[in-house]
């Protein structure tokens, strides 16, 4: 019979015991209509063609394809969080490691799914493996991932056997007879001796030496997809590392608002806290100049270089039809960025400036908006006509509207360090915000690498590609899919890894008893002192 | 033996004769308006304005320059889709004509992403054919053990695309065979070779240093489309002028 | 043709000989009168022997055929005339004339004196260097003088060299300018001694057929052959020897008819203003149509009896544009596949049913056995021409300059009113003994004038002599700033079937990428200055209505000229051709030409605006 600490058993394990309060059963209802929704979708898609999509010659991959390299990128989560830190030794991962290796699993599964709703045959799915060519990227892609996925349930499921023993052994009188077979079946006879525990640790330490170098391979083969072609845009060496970063960089940010929102409805505030957000935080922005490092120098290499089909690429993106999602993503990202380290950076004396509060804030993004528009649209407002004359009558007209944005500019980063101090005091709504920014923009940036090349091809017209309601909607019912899973998973197993977290507790308590003895006085220096006289 | 087209551009009028005489041959579907706007049309010979996107100048009023060409597959030697085609739907056979197969064909795409000359079609749909343009089919095919290609109606979610219309190389070699004797390269000519109206297209065996490609693409004029992606492509074309 | 070289015929050009291609038209290689054998001959003139032949195109639109040519010259519309007699001017100016030709086998080159030395006449050359000097042409044509002097050198310095007239191009202004024009750019090929030489001018000649059996003529026949044509060819228009679209007007005049057929033609749809045809079909009691399909003439019949495809059924078909005769043999490759009869054999059956003595002037039980009678003197018998398909005497013979040859087959073949002396005539002896009684007032009701074109007297007149007449635009230029060009595609073609093939309408806009409908081209700056992009609606409005439809930005196009392509707008036909695009000629002045009773293709001014 395995005990649990009686804090840790009221938060983590009684409520899972409980019935399925009206809260979760709303959620579910409301994901299952959606998934409901997404099914009836694809079946119309089966039985029609994928003619029912919005892609078309030139653009033969689109949102699903978006999809796939997206959820794939948000399974890095658990790689890093779970074996990187575990390897490197970084105690405060134990609160978030399940949530993590959940996040993983489950993107794998929703990711794999998009590749299915992409192909014209889904019925010869098995060719793949029948027929397979291993000389092509998409069978590297299959095994990698396969290995991925086989290897993140393992590292998933390991953990979890400690804590469905705790399960099993410490469920209510009234858990239901399918529960408890449930964790008794999964517990596999763990009783917490010697031998198990280390048994285990060996085969987790194994798995998480393990898995790391086949994440890193998972999303370079998936880049590898794009990189081996000779599309514009996509012939780039940078691929690989690139969106390994990208991966692990959307990843943590998944990362982020799955474990606040387990923090929050659970109410888990004593054990996901203030050092997880600042650690993750830290690495957040550190993966943040990583990305924004290897973005420059991808795009860097093709501005430069002006060759005629990559151009266009670029161009797209930069000014062209593609900048708006392209200058959004940088926005979010820079913002992101802002969000997780100034707060760091500001003194705590900051809170006493007067003008570092949300209201100034708000009223300089509403001047930065008006001033912005009066510099855009020349015609709405009838300031932006005494603008436009003023810039008539003064020599320096493109000197004004310089000097107009540059306002524009000033008037941001005051709204930056205006929140600073709001931002400071409330960690965790900063890592939400930053985290929502980043997941928002690495789908930006997904897009942004597959729809520009896909629609400025060589020798067929340049096209546009508007998605229809077939792939939003599958697309939401995947989301869906993803947080019914989360939902269903976290309403069965506990979301703290409870036997890691009291692993914590009592290496912490064991640490803070050993003294550190001062150093002792060198027999050497004295004898220096003495004899050399330098 | 290895297939090749020559065509001379200074002998080409555009007239398209070649794209719709392949669609009858191949029993091309069309795919109606809403579909053809969206860029969903099938052309295995397409015939273009060059350039096609605005990479390179065109000169303005009165000094506009505008060429034509008219583009196969290119039945590369190197060939970029059949490298990554998952399941070996596309191959390359022993005569150098990269093959198709639509009973193989998952409809990932991977090949038509591939592709740099687009010369890959997909079937969105189902291919459909109102009474009586049905009862024009070619009923050609080439179909064996797992086997589907050339002219056979394709199902739809696979890709398509010019197979230098084999089931005339297959029906010309088992002409020879029947007639007991050996089969010559000039036996067989692809639809759009037979029909050009300016003789500007030519076919034969590569390996062979006599044939008329051969000679052909010795010519000074003689240059192949994005040479610089390395994909080897076996249709030469002849420079105007 | 006809006017200067007494030939009633399309000319044909020996091509595959010729140094230096001057085609006054862009459909050289677009769905002209003959693609076929233009589009082989431009392919042997590039590659076909040693040396490369020149081709340049003259045209306000670029097309394939400008783009394919050395050179594209975009004229201003309705003024080929004048560049071909600036060509002419520099030409006779350099000395470059076939002098053996013009000298000893022309009419009208030189001044016609009278006795005492006064000229009576102005002769061609004359006439050219003093009203074409390049100056003048560039300001009337947008082509610059250089330009001009060079074509013209390289024209008469390359020979054999041809100009060549391969469709409409912008010379069916409807005007008689439009026949002056023709005759220009003939006379062009006379200056270089290019009539009936290699590489230059052929006559076609015809196989030898045997002759019809004479034809009783009974009272109603006499009558018939006696009464004015329907059409007005000969009469009202005393130039033209059919024009087809004029019978709606002259039938809506009161000209009474009592039974109209309708074979390969839809004149509803097909001709400027075609509209005014459904008036006069409800003036006409009995309509019978051929269509193959039902066309938007034939839902006005009354009785349609449609002929098989051409897949089904026996016709003669006589080379055309080749110059040595032959003639193919169409026969049925399936039997019919529906109950219908060709035209051929209708006749011969309602002859039989109708009895002596019609029944016996078509001694015929079907139209194969006519074709063989016909054929029977053709040098092969019957099922050698069958089993062939063609029979042709390969080789052109060309005539000696003055032999008995030419005088019969080659010059003046023809000729009705002007002597058949072999003479090629520069002033049309033709044109005057039909024009040259009438007074001025008559002549301005034919919209001409005796004068030359700058108004100052000319002695003879100009009215026989190939000279400029400005296009009697409708429509003012600055209500309606730009000429409509109504262009034929070579994917879609004349024929009004072709616009159901649902493969043909996938195919149709190869030159903008436009599939399944119609568009307008027009020039990038005339679209920035209306302030439209590529691919905006826009409605394309002439005095005589209007249409709604996609404007193209194309660069190879003269700014103030549009191009509707043709073959689209069909309001019948067939599901796949019905209620797509817009028809072109609905916008065209429905007007026929005064004197030759041409329909006018491009003298209709239209403006452009958003939709």
């Amino acid at each position: 019979m395995l005990k649990v600490d009686p804090r840790d058993k009221a938060k983590l394990i009684d409520p899972l015991f409980a019935a399925p309060g009206p809260r979760f059963r709303l959620a579910a209802l409301i994901l299952l209509a959606i998934i409901g929704w997404g099914v009836f979708m694809y079946i119309r898609q089966f039985l029609f063609g994928l003619g029912e999509t919005g892609m078309n010659r030139p653009t033969y991959w689109g949102v699903y394809m978006v999809n796939f390299i997206f959820f794939i990128g948000i399974s890095h989560a658990g790689t890093l969080i779970s074996a990187i830190l575990r390897v490197t030794g970084a105690e405060w991962r134990r609160p978030i490691t399940r949530v993590a290796e959940a996040i993983t699993a489950f993107a794998l599964i929703v990711g794999t799914l998009q590749i299915i709703i992409d192909m014209g045959r889904p019925d010869r799915l098995l060719f793949v493996i029948l027929h397979g060519r291993i000389q092509s990227p998409i069978l590297w892609d299959v095994i990698s991932v396969t290995a991925y996925f086989l290897g993140s349930i393992t590292y998933l499921y390991l953990p979890l056997i400690p804590d469905v023993a705790l399960l099993r052994d410490n469920a209510p009188g009234e858990a239901p007879g399918w529960q408890r077979r449930l964790y008794t079946l999964l517990a596999l006879g763990w009783r917490g001796t010697r031998e198990q525990w280390a048994r285990l640790e060996k085969a987790i330490s194994i798995m998480a030496v393990f898995i790391i170098p086949v994440a890193v391979s998972v999303h370079t083969i998936i880049s590898w997809i794009l990189a081996t072609t000779v599309q514009p845009g996509w012939h780039s060496s940078i691929f690989g590392p690139y969106f390994v970063v990208g991966a692990i960089f959307s990843g943590i940010g998944a990362l982020f608002i799955a474990m606040t929102a387990v923090r929050e409805v659970l109410g888990l505030e004593q054990y996901i806290g203030p050092r997880q957000y600042r650690n993750l935080g830290l690495l957040f922005a550190t993966m943040n100049a990583i990305w924004a490092y290897f973005t420059y120098a991808e795009q860097l290499s093709i501005a430069a270089g002006q060759q005629v089909e990559e151009f266009p690429v670029l161009a797209a993106k930069l000014w062209g039809e593609f900048a708006p999602s392209f200058w959004v993503m940088v926005a979010l990202m820079v913002v992101a960025f802002w969000v997780l380290v100034i707060p760091k950076l500001l003194p705590a004396s900051a809170e006493r400036v007067p003008v570092f509060r949300p209201r100034y804030a708000l009223a300089s993004a509403a001047l930065a908006v008006v001033v912005a528009l009066v510099l855009v649209s020349p015609q709405r407002f009838p300031v932006s006509l005494a603008f436009n004359a003023a810039q008539q009558i003064a020599l320096t007209g493109p000197a004004l509207r310089t000097l107009g944005w540059a306002v524009v500019v000033l008037l941001m980063v005051g709204v930056g360090l205006g929140v600073g101090p709001w931002l400071k005091a409330r960690p965790v709504t900063a890592s939400v915000i930053a985290a929502g920014c980043v997941v928002v923009g690495m789908y930006l940036e997904r897009w942004n690498i597959i729809v520009p090349t896909m629609t400025h091809p060589r020798l067929i017209p340049y096209a546009l590609y508007s998605p229809t309601l077939t792939e939003a909607s599958l697309t939401a019912a995947s989301l869906a899919l993803f947080g019914l899973m989360f939902l269903v998973f976290f309403k069965l197993f506990p979301a703290v890894s409870i036997w890691e977290v009291a692993e914590g507790r009592v290496i912490e308590e064991a640490q803070s008893k050993i003294v550190i003895p001062a150093p002792e006085p060198s027999e050497t220096g004295r004898l220096r002192r003495r004899r050399l006289k330098l | 033996m290895r297939w090749s087209m020559v065509i001379d551009l200074d002998k080409c009028v555009a007239c398209q004769g070649c794209s719709i005489a392949c669609r009858f041959e191949n029993n091309t579907p069309v795919v109606n308006p809403a579909e053809a706007v969206k860029g969903r049309a099938v052309r295995w010979n397409d015939v273009f304005p060059m350039p096609i996107n605005p990479t390179e100048e065109t000169g303005e009023f009165p000094n506009v320059k505008t060429r034509y060409i008219t583009r196969p597959c290119m039945h590369c030697d190197n060939p970029p889709c059949v490298k990554v085609c998952p399941v070996q739907a596309t191959y390359k056979d022993d005569e150098g004509l990269v093959r198709q197969n639509y009973a193989r064909c998952i409809g990932c795409r991977f090949c038509t992403v591939a592709c740099p000359y687009g010369v890959r079609y997909f079937n969105w749909y189902a291919p459909e054919w109102e009474e009586p343009m049905s009862e024009h089919l070619n009923p050609d095919r080439i179909e064996g053990d797992g086997d589907l290609e050339g002219p056979a109606i394709r199902p739809k979610g696979v890709v398509e695309k010019c197979t230098f219309c084999i089931h005339r190389l297959r029906k010309a070699r088992a002409r020879a065979e029947a007639e007991g004797r050996p089969f010559r390269a000039d036996e067989y000519v692809p639809a759009c070779v037979q029909t050009c109206t300016g003789k500007a297209r030519f076919f034969g065996d590569l390996d062979d240093p006599n044939s008329t490609v051969s000679l052909l693409a010795k010519s000074p004029r003689a240059f192949r489309l994005l040479e610089e992606v390395g994909t080897h492509p076996k249709v030469i074309y002849l420079r105007e002028g | 043709m006809y006017l200067t070289q007494g030939i009633y015929d399309l000319p044909a050009y020996d091509l595959e000989n010729s140094n230096y291609v001057l085609s006054f038209g862009a459909s050289l290689l677009e769905a002209g009168p003959f693609p076929q054998r233009m589009v082989s001959g431009y392919s042997y003139v590039r590659r076909g022997r040693a040396d490369r032949g020149k081709v340049v195109v003259i045209d306000p639109r670029q097309g394939v055929s400008g783009a394919k040519a050395d050179e594209w010259i975009p004229i201003n519309p309705g003024t080929d005339a004048a560049l071909a007699l600036g060509l002419a001017n520099v030409i006779i100016r350099a000395g470059l004339v076939d002098s053996n030709f013009v000298n000893n086998y022309s009419f009208g080159y030189e001044d016609f004196p009278d006795g005492s030395g006064t000229v009576l006449h102005k002769g061609f050359k004359n006439f050219v260097l003093e009203n074409y000097d390049p100056a003048r042409v560039e300001e009337i044509t947008g082509v610059p003088a250089t330009t001009i002097s060079r074509l013209a050198g390289e024209f008469a310095g390359n020979k054999p060299a041809v100009a060549i007239l391969p469709g409409k191009g912008g010379l069916l202004n409807g005007t008689l300018g439009g026949v002056y024009a023709a005759m220009a750019v003939h006379c062009l090929n006379a200056l270089v001694g290019s009539i009936d030489a290699r590489g230059g001018v052929l006559t076609q000649r015809y196989p030898i057929l045997q002759k019809w059996p004479d034809l009783p003529v009974d009272t109603v026949a006499q009558q018939g052959c006696g009464a004015e044509r329907i059409d007005g060819a000969g009469t009202q228009f005393p130039l033209a020897r059919d024009a087809y679209q004029a019978v709606a007007d002259r039938v809506l005049a009161g000209h009474p008819l009592e039974v109209l057929f309708l074979y390969d033609a839809n004149p509803v749809y097909e001709v400027p203003g075609g509209a005014r045809f459904v008036g006069a079909f409800d003036k006409i009691p009995f309509i019978v149509s051929f269509a193959s399909f039902m066309d938007e003439s034939a839902q006005y019949a009354d009785l349609v009896l449609p002929e098989p495809t051409f897949l089904e059924r026996y016709e003669d078909h006589f080379f055309e544009g080749l110059g040595y005769p032959g003639v193919g043999l169409r026969q049925p490759v399936i039997s019919p596949r529906h109950d219908t009869l060709s035209v051929g054999d209708f006749f011969l059956r309602v002859a039989a049913a109708v009895g002596d003595p019609v029944a016996r002037a078509f001694p015929w039980k079907t139209y194969e056995e006519a074709l063989r009678f016909r054929l029977a003197d053709v040098g092969a018998d019957w099922q050698m021409v069958s089993e062939l398909g063609v029979w042709m005497t390969p080789g052109y013979r060309f005539a000696r300059r003055g032999s008995d040859k030419w005088v019969k087959e080659v010059v003046g073949r023809d000729r009705r009113n002007a002597p058949r002396d072999g003479y090629f005539d520069f002033y049309s002896r033709e044109l005057n003994c039909i024009l040259g009684t009438l007074d001025e007032s008559q002549l301005s009701a034919l919209g001409l004038s005796r004068g030359d074109t700058s108004g100052r007297p000319l002695p003879g007149g100009a009215v026989s002599l190939p000279h400029y007449e400005p296009t009697p635009y409708v429509g003012e230029a600055a209500d309606y700033p730009f000429t409509l060009n109504v262009i034929t595609l070579m994917s879609l073609g004349p024929v009004s079937a072709a616009a159901n093939l649902p493969t043909l309408q996938e195919n149709s806009g190869m030159t903008v990428g436009e599939t399944w409908g119609s568009w307008l081209e027009i020039n990038p700056e005339a679209a920035r200055e209306l302030g439209l992009n590529d691919k905006d609606e826009v409605w394309v409005e002439s005095p005589f209505g209007k249409a709604r439809t996609k404007a193209r930005i194309v660069k190879g196009l003269r700014p103030d000229v549009v191009n509707l392509p043709y073959n689209q707008g069909h309001t019948a036909v067939g599901r796949w051709a019905k209620d797509r695009g817009v028809n072109g000629m609905a916008l065209l002045n429905p007007a026929s030409e005064p004197a030759a009773g041409l329909a006018a293709f491009t003298n209709t001014r239209v403006k452009v605006y958003r939709a």
